[in-house]
């Protein structure tokens, strides 16, 4: 009887001395794996120039029926990506979104890309559905005048 | 009929078949690029190659059999193309070896050499036969290297409806087949060649074809693309609804694409008996108007045009009267008060004929049953005047006509139409019977483009169609040409009418319609001397106000050739709008004195109503039409009116007229069938919601009826679906008794489900049409027993045009630019507006007035102003307008009419 309370806390005196394993989220953040699917982004080339053509092929491809997408017509005065096409309309449901990372397999132009970012919780529905505007990464233009 | 055996398998086909349509019959698909069953072949893309082999004859030309008793085979050492290949007796072909795969492997390598990494971003991908046939028989991956990929600067707008992508042309010439053989706009052909080759329009206004859009269904790749559809869906992601084209009375099958409540584009739905597998490109793009919402709830006066949303009722405020949103409860007691107020004879009744049937149907029996009021009209006043429904019902087109099947034994009379502008399709389907060898027969006040088509073509005195009839009906009795059999059990009166005409010689005729007496002899022979003939009539012959003789003229005329009564012969009317037909047969009609002419079916009327003009002092119910802008005599009658209620889409000036303004839905927010002037009853799927609180025109008048009614009538109100008034239809018309809604299937096409049967032809470019084709009611004359009084009525030919005057007519346009047509932004060049006065280079030279010149004009009691536009397909001396301006144009009553040049803005010297 003894003998089985003093093992036991043996087991308890000796993890008192090592290092804990638990982060203290939110101040600290473990780094996540390599090829871990988060948040998407909408990627730009160097110029600027966004890489969604608006084509719908991740939408198409998408099981959960999370991605909408409207395309338009670039024109010389109004250029959002190379090419003809570009989406006027892009939305991701993040409700309905399963994280597989199919979007990012169909795309064409390496656009959408799952990022690490894994906090999206939020307090309504409608805020889940995240526009082009949030999805897209920003100008380089405007990140220099910020830096 | 040759027999041939494809992969081992015999089938016999017709003399003349190629060897992939001989292969299709056994369902064997050969892929095809440049081919198409409805052009002819011309093996320009190489996809269809096959093996063809002839069976070994020896010296006594007999077959030579080898040890199992098979034909022995002479293999062609080289692949043939299957497309152009007609097949022989005893020809063996195959399509499954080797060196066949290789072959179309190689062919769609060579091919995409030179074809842009554009799938993505192309309007045809997803339906993209080059895209299928690479997956089914193509190279995995490319040899070529990208950047040596020959360029072209894209894209190029061939017009304001079509966009070219020349690196994705694969130069099949399906679209210039298109245009030279079947529309007859040859205004499409190559440039340069080999990698440069590259389509061009060759017409000035650039691919000037009202049938352009057909290109684009047609083009095997993404070369050819609608400026309306571009980039605003990928195709998997359309909702396909099988619909009608509510723009004319022909009636063409129709796919809505629909994606979030929004029309992105319109296709043909094949139909081998009314439009095959073409459209019109006003069916094709004019269908904006259910999509004018720029606001979500309408301002409290909506300006512009924009679809109603909510019940509109005029209030007196500060800024005087206004129309003010209202609700459905509201609106309709305010309504069912007044009506009740104004009494039987205090109300009038206008409907539009665009409406579906179900609804046209309960608004007549609105005014009837619930009102107790025959005062009923529909607008336009088209076919309101001598040659009416009732005609049409007696003697028009016998069901089981069908177009697609007349040839050489047919001749096609075309009288006073303008067809390409009034019915497109009919024009299509007309001009190819020509083809086939059908003698047309054509004869109108001005030049239109169907005379290129014509054995016999005529330009005849301005409003002398009557005259003109007449001269062939005598010249055929004077050659002895009348069927005498035919006659002897059918017709009565032929004496009379012998006598009658005795003084009306064919040099009368001739004279007094200003052609030649021979021609119409010659014209008469081959009119008589066809197996069978139709007569087509349009918008001149249907005026309220035409030769009251007109109708007899016809009638005798069909009546001595025996062209009455049996399939592929008749009279077919080319009515003004998608359901004039249906508004004749529902019983809304009235005569240019305002008096309703009969009931549903025809039936007589008993009560003939009071009225006579649209009484002053009467509550006016408006629903689905804008006479008030077409018309100043509408205009001034709305005014006058002590209470107009108008139920439409659209704020319109009518409805700015208006007491009360109810916001309706558009064909295609809701289910119904449409009558074709064909007389084919076909039914149409809804594919979109309603806006905001518009309701379907059946159910605004169910729920006025259920407000207005006793207790006992209500019984008679319970309308669940279109489906149930449709069976009430089938009760009360006698047409229509076979027509309720389980005997007019449409297909369910749950959401994107191309049918890959006709792949190889039309693959993703037409639907199929499993749902039947719609059902024609047959006319009296197709009942044996029914006898035909023949009449003699002397023609009222219109005063001479002398040397140094003008006539005024009317000549309807296809982009007449009306309440519907105006919103569809696309279409704005090739719209014609209703203040242009189409004038012949000769008159504007005689009057010294240029393009664009506003003239005022003087019929002798009315003055009107117009602004020229010049016209070379008219005779010197006529001048044309829109029916639209002078149907209704206050005073004047009778078209043509003489005029004089008032006030001409000269040429700037
Ligand atoms: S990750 Fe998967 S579920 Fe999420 S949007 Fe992409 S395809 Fe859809
Ligand atoms: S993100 Fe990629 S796949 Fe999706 S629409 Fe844009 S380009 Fe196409
Ligand atoms: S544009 Fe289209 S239809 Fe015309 S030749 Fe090129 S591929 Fe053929
Ligand atoms: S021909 Fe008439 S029915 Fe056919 S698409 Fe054109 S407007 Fe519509
Ligand atoms: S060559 Fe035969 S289909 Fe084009």
């Amino acid at each position: 009887m003894i003998g089985e309370i003093l093992k036991g806390m043996s087991i308890t005196f000796k993890t008192m001395f090592q290092p804990p394993t638990t982060v203290s989220y939110p101040e600290v953040k473990k780094p996540v794996a390599e090829r871990f699917r988060g948040r998407h982004e909408l990627k730009r080339y160097d110029n600027g120039l966004e890489r969604c053509i608006g084509c719908s092929l991740c939408a198409a491809a998408c099981p959960a029926d999370a991605i909408f997408v409207e395309a338009a017509e670039n024109t010389d005065e109004e250029r959002y990506s190379p090419g003809e096409r570009y989406a006027k309309v892009y939305e991701i449901n993040m409700l309905r979104c399963i994280f597989c990372g199919y979007c990012e397999d169909a795309c064409p132009t390496e656009a959408v890309v799952l990022e690490k970012n894994y906090e999206l919780a939020s307090y309504s529905r409608e805020s889940l559905i995240y526009t082009k505007d949030m999805l897209l990464v920003p100008h380089p233009a405007d990140i220099q005048k910020t830096a | 009929m040759p027999k041939v055996t494809i992969d081992g398998q015999e089938v016999n086909v017709p003399a003349g078949t190629v060897v992939v349509e001989a292969a299709r019959q056994v369902g064997n698909e050969i892929p095809v690029f440049c081919y198409h069953p409805k052009l002819a072949p011309v093996g320009m893309c190489r996809m269809c190659l096959v093996e063809v082999g002839t069976p070994r004859l020896n010296k006594d030309r007999q077959v030579e059999l080898d040890v199992d008793g098979k034909p022995i085979i002479n293999w062609m050492p080289k692949f043939q193309t299957g497309c152009t290949q007609v097949v022989s007796e005893g020809m063996a072909i195959r399509t499954q070896t080797s060196q066949v795969a290789a072959a179309r492997k190689d062919v769609l390598e060579f091919l995409l050499t030179s074809h842009p990494l554009d799938c993505p971003v192309c309007d045809k991908g997803g339906e993209c036969p080059l895209q299928n046939l690479t997956m089914a028989y193509g190279p995995g991956v490319s040899r070529f290297d990208y950047a040596v990929k020959f360029h072209f600067q894209k894209p190029v707008h061939l017009n304001n409806l079509i966009t070219l992508d020349r690196e994705r042309c694969i130069q099949c010439a399906r679209c210039t087949r298109f245009s030279d053989e079947i529309a007859g706009d040859p205004v499409l052909g190559f440039e340069n060649r080999g990698r440069g080759m590259e389509i061009v329009t060759l017409s000035d206004p650039p691919f000037d074809s009202k049938f352009s859009g057909n290109t684009t269904d047609i083009c095997p790749v993404g070369a050819l693309t609608t400026r309306d559809f571009r980039f605003r869906a990928r195709v998997w992601e359309l909702e396909d609804v099988p619909s009608i084209c509510n723009h004319c009375a022909v009636g063409c099958n129709t796919i809505i694409g629909q994606r979030v409540n929004d029309i992105k584009r319109i296709m043909p739905r094949q139909n081998e008996s009314v439009n095959e597998i073409w459209l019109c490109d006003k069916g094709r793009f004019a269908h904006h108007f259910a999509n004018s919402r720029q606001s979500t709830l309408g301002p409290p006066v909506p300006s512009g045009t924009h679809r109603l949303e909510t019940p509109l009722i005029r209030r007196g405020g500060p800024q005087g009267d206004r129309l003010v949103p209202a609700s459905w409860p509201e609106a309709l007691k305010l309504v069912a008060e007044k009506l009740s107020a104004a009494g039987p004879d205090g109300v009038y009744g206008i409907s539009g004929d665009r409406l579906p049937n179900e609804d046209m149907y309960l608004f007549q029996k609105f005014f009837r049953q619930v009102l107790g009021s025959n005062h009923l009209a529909r607008w336009p006043v088209v076919a309101r005047g001598p040659v009416t429904g009732t005609l049409f019902q007696e003697i028009g087109l016998s069901s089981g006509s069908n177009f697609g099947k007349m040839g050489k034994d047919t001749s096609i009379l075309v009288v006073g139409a303008d067809a390409e502008e009034e019915a497109p399709i009919h024009f299509l389907r007309i001009k190819q019977a020509g083809d086939r060898g059908a003698a047309l027969i054509v004869a109108n006040p001005y030049h239109t483009k169907l005379e290129k088509y014509g054995r016999h073509c005529f330009v005849y005195r301005p409003g002398s169609a009557a005259a003109f009839v007449w001269g062939l009906v005598r010249a055929i009795m004077d050659a002895g040409l009348e069927q005498k059999e035919f006659l002897g059990s059918r017709a009565t009166g032929l004496a009379e009418l012998q006598t009658g005409m005795e003084q009306y010689t064919v040099a009368r005729a001739a004279e007094l319609a200003g052609v030649k007496a021979e021609d119409l002899q010659a014209a008469a022979q081959t009119f008589a001397q066809a197996a069978n003939g139709v007569l087509v009539i349009g918008r001149e012959l249907l005026g309220s106000d035409t030769d009251p003789a007109l109708p007899e003229a016809i009638r005798a005329l069909l009546t001595v050739t025996g062209h009455i009564g049996k399939a592929q012969n008749g009279l077919l009317p080319l009515l003004p709008h998608n359901n004039t037909q249906g508004a004749l047969d529902m019983g809304l009609d009235a005569g240019p004195e305002y008096r309703t002419k009969w009931l549903p079916g025809y039936q007589p009327v008993t009560d003939k109503g009071t009225s006579s003009g649209i009484p002053a002092s009467s509550a006016i119910y408006v629903i689905g039409s804008d006479l008030g802008s077409e018309s100043d005599l509408a205009r001034q009658a709305l005014e006058a009116a002590p209470f107009v209620i108008v139920q439409d889409l659209l704020l319109t000036e009518t409805a700015l007229l208006a007491d009360v303004v109810l916001p309706a839905a558009a064909p295609m927010e809701r289910e119904g069938t449409f009558t074709s002037s064909e007389r084919r009853v076909q039914r149409f799927k809804p594919a979109l919601q309603p806006p905001g609180h518009a309701l379907p025109d059946w159910w605004i008048l169910r729920e006025l009826a259920q407000v207005m009614a006793n207790a006992q009538d209500k019984t008679g109100w319970r309308y669940d679906t279109p489906a149930d008034i449709m069976a009430e239809i089938a009760h009360v018309v006698p047409q229509y008794a076979t027509m309720a809604y389980e005997n007019l299937p449409v297909p369910d096409l749950p959401s994107r489900k191309l049918d890959y049967d006709d792949s190889l032809f039309y693959r993703g470019t037409s639907f199929l049409n499993p749902g039947g084709e719609g059902q024609v009611w047959p006319v009296k004359a197709e009942d044996s027993a029914v006898v035909l009084q023949v009449r003699w009525v002397e023609p009222a030919v219109a005063g001479q045009p002398a040397a140094g005057q003008t006539w005024l007519i009317t000549r309807p346009h296809l982009y007449d630019a009306g309440t519907l047509l105006s919103q569809t932004a696309l279409l704005q060049p090739q719209m014609v507006p209703h203040t242009w006065l189409h004038v012949s280079p000769a008159d504007a030279a005689r009057w010294g007035v240029a393009e664009g010149a506003a003239v005022s004009v003087s019929t002798g009691e009315d003055m009107l102003s117009f602004v020229v536009h010049l016209d070379a397909d008219l005779p010197a001396g006529i001048v044309t307008a829109a029916p639209a301006r002078l149907e209704g144009a206050a005073g004047q009553t009778r078209w043509p009419v003489n005029v004089t040049v008032v006030n001409a803005q000269r040429l700037a010297s």
